[in-house]
């Protein structure tokens, strides 16, 4: 991790207080400033940010090189170039996410669209030997909280084979380089509150290790507490 | 009277390979049906909005109990949902984004799977809680991609988050009958794009030919 670790935080629920991906997301984010109190939040609501659709002129100025665009090209990418920037500068990412039928909100898609960024968040190397996508992100760890209807949507799950969400969101950040995801479901029936507390406290335990403090200052200190 | 719903996602527009597809299959699908109507729908000209606080909130309003600004809410979706219904066929052409839909796409789904207009909620009803409301249509989605092998069987179609996607969103709505024809390489460009045009060209006329000869034995049988 970079001197001051960052945490890029992405909310996609439309819902504001009424929202349960975010209520967890907020939870974590305090186990995360705990782990970190160094560290830095960067945080993406796509509630207030509205991302456009990807359109032709954005295709054309993504496409053209960056030296050579025009301001209108600079300005079709200015969003998109933002939300890269704050991408490339996370260590960690925490991402609220509601399942809608049974994908990913379009806001989101819309957030994804507008980060995969060839040259910029991955490279491709047509032809190249064991793989034509290298990352260009930092970030190797992801947390996403998933409110949904029912319970059972987690792998195993009854609801499993129905989850289109889980399967793209691994195949898309695991692209981008982001190795360890790690996703947690909350549903609004169907679910046991010692299911849902288990889920939580799994997505607990990835971004912030039994009361570990990851910062240089205090990891005798956590060595100590975890052993 | 038979009726084409027939819609083109691409933001491309004469660079577009989907749409040059598309356009070849309705081609086909007027000469099988000369009265029929195509109701066309372009996604680049016309972008459904992202599903909004107030949109779910009166989508589940009972219809008689919607305010008007709660009916607003729901005006584009209304029509998006209209033509579905009023369609016997769909026709979508779908450019692989980032390995599934493009946003706007899920946004045109997110707008056209509504309670007690293209599904139902049936708790505790033995066949599920969804109830499907759409009935007895046939679905053609012709999808490009950058690189290949995302068909099934393809070398890439584990990573293919558009087909299993959109079957299953779908098939909840009671669309079950889903044909999908791939066009791949436009990464690559030069002679491997213009095989898989052509291959995709090849089955469309395969289709339009068959359904051709369906419409002439049915008006012999008459």
């Amino acid at each position: 991790m970079s001197a001051v670790p960052t945490l890029l935080q992405i909310e996609a629920s439309p819902r504001g207080q009424r929202s349960r991906s975010r209520a967890w997301t907020s939870r974590l984010l305090a186990a995360w400033r705990e782990a970190h109190p160094r560290g830095r939040v960067v945080t993406r609501d796509l509630r207030i940010t509205t991302v456009p659709h990807v359109d032709e002129p954005w295709i054309i100025a993504d496409a053209t090189p960056a030296a050579q665009r025009t301001p209108g090209m600079r300005a079709r990418l200015a969003q998109s170039d933002a939300m890269t920037r704050e991408l490339l500068e996370a260590d960690d990412l925490l991402i609220g996410l509601p399942m809608y039928n049974w994908g990913v909100p379009s806001a989101f898609k819309a957030w994804i669209d507008a980060v995969c960024r060839e040259g910029l968040t991955f490279a491709y190397t047509p032809g190249a030997v064991g793989g034509l996508y290298t990352p260009l992100i930092k970030a190797r760890r992801a947390f996403v909280v998933v409110a949904c209807g029912a319970g059972g949507y987690e792998p195993g799950g009854a609801l499993w084979s129905l989850n289109q969400l889980e399967p793209f969101v691994r195949t898309v950040l695991g692209v981008l380089g982001v190795r360890e995801v790690h996703l947690g479901y909350v549903a609004g029936e169907g679910q046991s509150d010692s299911q849902r507390d288990a889920m939580f406290e799994g997505l607990r335990r990835a971004i912030a290790p039994d009361g570990a403090r990851q910062d240089e200052a205090v990891a005798g200190a956590a060595s100590v507490m975890s052993g | 009277m038979a009726t084409l719903l027939h819609l083109d996602a691409s933001p491309r527009t004469t660079r577009s390979h989907s749409r040059r597809l598309t356009a070849r299959f309705a081609e086909h699908w007027r000469t099988a049906n000369p009265d029929g109507v195509v109701l066309y729908r372009d996604l680049r000209v016309f972008t459904p909005p992202h599903v909004s606080e107030d949109w779910i909130a009166a989508a589940f309003t009972p219809e008689g109990q919607r305010t008007s600004t709660m009916r607003n809410a729901l005006a584009i979706s209304d029509m998006l949902v209209d033509e579905v219904l009023a369609a016997d066929e769909l026709l979508l052409g779908i450019p692989m984004y980032n390995w599934s839909m493009p946003s706007v796409v899920k946004a045109w789904i997110d707008n056209i799977v509504r309670i007690n207009r293209t599904w139902a909620f049936t708790p505790d009803h033995p066949e599920g809680n969804y109830k499907p409301l759409v009935h007895g249509k046939r679905v053609f989605v012709v999808v490009t991609s950058g690189d290949n092998g995302l068909e099934p069987g393809g070398e890439n179609w584990h990573v293919n988050h558009l087909e299993p996607h959109l079957r299953t969103i779908l098939g909840m709505l009671g669309m079950k009958e889903l044909h999908f024809i791939y066009s791949g390489n436009d990464e690559h460009g030069g002679e491997r794009l213009e095989r898989s045009l052509a291959n995709a060209e090849r089955l469309i006329d395969e289709i339009g030919r068959s359904r051709r000869e369906t419409t002439l034995v049915q008006e012999a049988a008459s």
